[in-house]
């Protein structure tokens, strides 16, 4: 390759680069992914709150993981579609399919086989979220959210430490910060920025 | 010899790119914030935002707010549709580029 070629490549590059940054931007800055963290949150809640006190606690993930699965399912494809094919906007959506794929797979599989234990059931959950969120953050270059994977790692290694009893209210509270808080905290920063940038619903 | 894709010139222009496509990711945007994220000046970023009017990229309403002029900026279906093509025609032409090395 020429040099004129390379620096013609370069350039290229670069305007991919400036495609992507900005994009960043309008995602960090308007991101539609605050209700997604509420919603999971909220869902991991009722579960927890279910398996620990209702009847049939058993049937607790089994129930609420699919339905929050089907009402994230149709909320995204009502939202408006902003999503251009690049590679961050692929990073981003793989690093969540593939946790949540992982976790699917592990929570399910462990859980009725019998093989349980409490204290790294939940310790995995909560590296697996962690996983998600500091991946997520590195694409982003948001330190916020890699509080919030940090946030979830403790969690995790608590949950190893700690007396059973404590171990879900652990989840709970890491569940209540890391995700609720964060998505309140994602839909707080698009309504400040919508005021800013966004006039129009 | 393959035919090389065609890059838009009005979205080539790299302030012009950039502002399009921090349209392209918000339903619309004011000047203020756009002078922001792109931490262009105003005069600047003014006939950047012209040029992509006047090409039908782009829409600009003028209102008040608190009796201060505010412009908002939005992006129109001929626009996405040219950032798209933009960068399937950048895409195809590093995959040439590679084919060369």
């Amino acid at each position: 390759m020429t040099n004129e070629e390379k620096n013609t490549k370069d350039e290229l590059l670069s305007r991919l680069e400036i495609v992507e940054a900005m994009l960043r931007e309008g995602r960090k800055s308007t991101s539609y992914h605050g209700w997604a963290f509420v919603l999971w949150g909220v869902a991991f809640l009722v579960a927890i709150g279910w398996m620990t006190w209702l009847p049939n606690g058993h049937l607790a993930w089994v129930v609420t993981m699919p339905v929050a699965a089907m009402i994230s399912s149709i909320w995204s494809s009502r939202a408006r579609d902003c999503n251009m094919k690049t590679p961050v906007g692929r990073s981003l959506a793989a690093i969540w399919i593939a946790v949540s794929a992982a976790l699917f797979m592990y929570m399910f599989s462990v859980g009725y086989s019998g093989h349980a234990e409490m204290h790294t059931l939940w310790a995995a959950m909560e590296t697996l979220l962690g996983v998600a969120n500091c991946a997520s953050a590195i694409t982003l270059r948001w330190r916020v959210q890699m509080g919030v994977a940090i946030l979830w790692w403790i969690a995790a290694a608590a949950s190893c430490f700690v007396p059973v009893a404590l171990v879900i209210p652990i989840l709970s509270i890491a569940t209540l910060t890391g995700q609720v808080g964060f998505g309140l905290y994602l839909m707080y920063c698009e309504s400040r920025d919508r005021k800013k940038a966004v006039h129009y619903a | 010899m393959p035919d090389l894709p065609e890059l838009d010139p009005v979205i080539h222009g790299k302030l012009r790119l950039a502002t399009l496509s921090l349209l392209f990711g918000v339903d619309a945007a004011e000047f203020t914030w756009l002078r922001e994220k792109t931490g262009a000046t105003d005069g600047n970023l003014s006939v950047q935002l012209r040029t992509l009017e006047e090409s039908g990229y782009v829409t600009c309403e003028k209102n008040f707010a608190v009796r201060k002029p505010v412009s908002v900026y939005k992006i129109t279906p001929k626009g996405r549709k040219a950032l798209r093509a933009y960068v399937q025609a950048m895409h195809a032409l590093l995959k040439l580029a590679d084919g060369l090395e």
